[in-house]
């Protein structure tokens, strides 16, 4: 008897011992959470914290440093709202009657943040720079000064706010291909002259200066007191890397985040999810990116382009936008993304029974099978999952069998250079605001993405037009090859668009004036809702 | 005395020894793997802003610079020469010292892997002492059904929920991020529940395997308490697979905690290797195989001199 009510004390002292060290495990927990956690309260200058999907600043050896949405630096040219070419640190520009020689006046009065001067000097010294560092890659934009500014000669400041740029080609849409990354400017103190890589941090121009960053965990950017514009309105913003959309989500619906930005922010399905909360809200601009599908055009049935015609006509857009992209999209089946300027979009017909028709031409009634490759991207960004299985029950009616294979990005690559494809679902960006690139890389016979991803797109008028481009030194006649190659893509595609993306800015309503560019927000806008 | 320490240091030489071959194999597999892996890093490199479409010539070019146009056995002899020079490569994509990069992201993977292994041995032992005490009874049942839930439920769901419940509605902890200890909690608990099952129903299974042994009975028939009893006499003789649990455990979550990384934005190694292998980054894959090979390897061989200090019939080199 007396045995067993030791062990019964013995019993109970090892409960308690146990509960105690649990509980005390739990408290700690609690309360090292509650004392540390930073709440996101409104202030004027208390800091603001948004978050992006990718760490928006690689560092050193990166082209750019950081991105130009965080707007420290600033570019000679950037995109103005009608989507054309205006004037940042380069003010205003003109041009010889050969297209050869352009001149740029530049803004003065304006310094760096190291407190070096903005001068012809300081952007002699960055195309130097674009020479060392070429090509350079990034994430953002692949920097190659040889497709940027082709046959460009020389670089010359004619006096200190005047530079001149001489190429060995006329290049009549100089300024369109300029544009934000294309021609950003750096402090010369900032980066090595030899190898081209920044040294400590980048000194920029931009409205905010960069004060600290922890790779892959945030980047501080502080309001430029001394900004030769108008000054950003908040003092301080972090912007933290999150790279799963739904933890971006909870961050935001915990507080911890005010608002998001840059590509794939927030996914469709979540924005609606979070607007239904009346703390949120979300502001739409249109986006450079536009999603298509590419055909394997070398061999299958997809080679023959009435097939690719076909499916254009098949593919009900307005069902994708509207229960996919909840409406977060335009459907478009216009090769060139409606933010440029040369975009003419027309409403993507949708015939059923004329794509039918040419199907049965093809496949002779009977049926195919195809293989539809997804990128992972695609499904961590976008509801691309839905929408292809969506897209393959659209395909049986035309006869064609699709098997649907999702495959991380570098796989697809992979498989789409040995052929092993019939059909991805993908996107592509707009290089710069002068589609020539875009154009050539896709519709010419030679082209780039016409050979790597085995489009096997050939089409004479294009290839005339083209080359006819690249001898078109007025504006207006540009413009014109321009418009036909867009004609030419609807009735012979080289790949099927099916939408252009948009540019969601999701945010937090403490804040205001948070509103999508169409790269980036507006972040010097942004404040503390008064 | 002597002989014993003598003895020690003749392990620890002997098992240093082996380590190198093990070594050896990791770093050929690691480079294997970049051989074997679909996609041309050139390629992905060249349009990794998802704009640019490389020509061939630029493609050729790129595969230059990076050295990929060579043999693959001098690919990887110099990569091997490198590495033994302490020198894992560059970063095809950040164009940094594969070696400082890791060294950056270690210690939040260290601090990760050590809070959960802490949380793992401060829960996981007391509770399987208790259901192995309780043996049958309620307590032990439902003690069990968590174990089991705790090895089962799969660790992004668990992450999940733990976030919609301490992030999103009580805001006690928060969602994601890295730098103070709130911001390691939630992660730890997540990495830490599938172990902590596994622990429980281990030393559940050990410590009652103990129990049933002589020197036990003749401890209880000598009317010692039955704490006494457990912590004095069974635990330390049934820690030994524990032991051999928390090891591998804390290895693999060194290597393998990837997804949790991921999903609380961790800046680690294994959110770091993640990217890497979208990118194709090999140098980085193949220093990152390396280098938690190399921690593996060391911690199995403090597992194994742990076991010496843990159990003395164990014997040096098999003596």
């Amino acid at each position: 008897m007396r045995k067993s009510k030791e062990g019964y004390r013995g019993t109970k002292h090892l409960w308690l011992k146990a509960v105690c060290l649990l509980l005390l495990c739990g408290l700690g927990a609690f309360f090292a959470g509650c004392s540390s956690r930073q709440e996101q309260t409104p202030g004027t200058d208390r800091e603001i914290v948004l978050a992006a999907a990718r760490d928006l600043t690689p560092g050193s050896k990166d082209p750019y440093y950081t991105s130009l949405i965080l707007k420290v630096w600033e570019p000679l040219v950037e995109v103005g709202e009608d989507g054309r070419p205006a004037p940042k640190l380069a003010k205003e520009w003109e041009h010889s009657g050969d297209y050869k020689t352009w001149t740029f006046k530049l803004a003065e009065g304006v310094t760096f943040h190291d407190g070096t001067p903005f001068n012809a000097m300081a952007v002699v010294k960055n195309f130097e720079r674009y020479r060392i560092i070429s090509p350079r890659t990034s994430t953002f934009y692949l920097f190659d000064i040889n497709k940027i500014y082709p046959q460009l000669r020389r670089v010359e400041a004619l006096d200190e706010y005047t530079v001149r740029l001489t190429f060995g080609h006329p290049f009549p849409n100089l300024p369109y291909s300029m544009t934000n990354f294309s021609s950003p400017m750096f402090s010369p103190a900032c980066f090595d002259p030899v190898t081209g890589d920044f040294g400590g941090t980048v000194a920029g121009t931009g409205p905010f200066k960069l004060t600290s960053h922890a790779a892959r965990q945030y980047t501080l950017l502080e309001r430029n007191e001394a900004y030769y514009g108008s000054k950003a309105m908040a003092k301080t913003i972090r912007i933290r890397n999150i790279p799963v959309s739904e933890t971006r989500y909870s961050a935001l619906k915990a507080g911890e985040i005010m608002g998001v930005l840059d590509i794939g922010s927030l996914t469709p399905a979540l924005t609606s999810e979070l607007i239904k909360d009346k703390q949120f809200d979300v502001a739409a601009n249109r986006s450079t990116i536009t999603h298509y599908l590419f055909c394997n055009g070398e061999q299958g049935p997809l080679s023959d382009s009435r097939l690719r015609q076909a499916i254009s006509l098949l593919v009900n857009r307005e069902v994708l936008v509207r229960n996919f992209f909840h409406g977060y999209a335009i459907a478009t089946n216009n090769f060139l993304n409606g933010t440029s300027p040369y975009s003419r979009p027309v409403n993507p017909e949708r015939n059923v029974a004329a794509a039918k028709h040419l199907a049965k031409d093809v496949l002779q009634s009977q049926t195919s099978e195809i293989i539809f490759l997804v990128p992972q991207y695609g499904i961590d960004r976008y509801p691309y999952k839905e929408i292809a299985e969506f897209i393959q029950a659209e395909l049986k009616e035309l006869g064609l069998n699709a098997r649907i294979t999702v495959m991380d990005w570098a796989a697809i690559q992979d498989a789409r250079a040995a052929g092993r494809f019939d059909l991805i679902l993908g996107t592509q960006g707009l290089p710069s605001l002068e589609p020539a690139l875009l154009f050539r890389n896709y519709m010419k016979s030679t082209g780039s993405a016409n050979v790597q991803y085995r489009l096997g797109y050939k089409n004479q008028e294009a290839d005339r037009l083209l080359a006819e481009l690249d001898s078109a030194s007025e504006a207006t006649e540009r413009e014109k090859i321009y418009d036909r190659l867009q004609v030419i893509a609807r009735e012979d595609p080289p790949c099927i668009p099916l939408f252009d993306d948009m540019n969601l800015a999701v945010y937090n309503k403490k804040l205001e004036n948070y509103q999508p560019l169409l790269y980036g927000v507006t972040l010097d806008k942004v404040r503390w809702r008064q | 005395m002597e002989t014993i320490s003598s003895g020690i240091w003749f392990y620890i030489v002997k098992k240093l020894a082996m380590v190198f071959p093990v070594w050896l194999g990791i770093s050929a597999a690691a480079f294997l793997l970049g051989v074997v892996s679909p996609s041309d890093p050139a390629v992905l490199l060249l349009s990794m802003d998802g704009i640019s479409t490389p020509g061939a010539q630029e493609i050729a070019a790129k595969r230059h610079e990076l050295g990929l146009d060579r043999s693959y056995i001098l690919q990887y002899l110099t990569w091997l020469g490198q590495v033994l020079q302490g020198n894992l490569g560059i970063s095809y994509i950040t164009r940094q010292p594969v070696l400082d990069e890791l060294l950056l992201r270690l210690p939040v993977t260290v601090m990760l892997a050590g809070s959960s292994l802490l949380l793992v041995m401060l829960t996981g032992i007391p509770l399987g002492v208790l259901m192995a005490w309780k043996k049958n009874t309620g307590g032990d049942f439902l003690l069990r059904a968590a174990a089991l839930a705790g090895t089962s439920l799969p660790s992004f769901w668990l992450s999940v929920v733990l976030i919609w419940i301490f992030a999103e509605n009580l805001q006690l902890l928060p969602s994601s991020g890295y730098g103070t200890i709130p911001h390691i909690i939630l992660p730890a608990i997540t990495l830490a529940a599938g172990a902590t099952g596994a622990l429980m129903r281990l030393q559940r299974a050990t410590l009652l395997e103990v129990l049933e042994q002589n020197y036990i009975f003749a401890a209880k028939a000598k009317g010692l308490p039955p704490s006494r009893i457990i912590w004095r006499h069974g635990l330390p003789n049934a820690l030994i697979p524990v032991v051999t649990l928390l090891g591998n455990y804390f290895g693999s979550v060194l290597g393998g905690s990837a997804v949790i990384e991921a999903i609380y934005s961790l800046p680690g190694l294994g959110s770091y290797v993640l990217e890497a292998i979208r990118g194709r980054d090999y140098p980085v894959i193949q220093g990152y195989v390396l280098f938690t090979g190399c921690i593996f390897v060391a911690f199995n061989l403090l597992v194994d001199l742990a076991y010496l200090r843990l159990n003395p019939r164990i014997r040096l080199g098999g003596k």
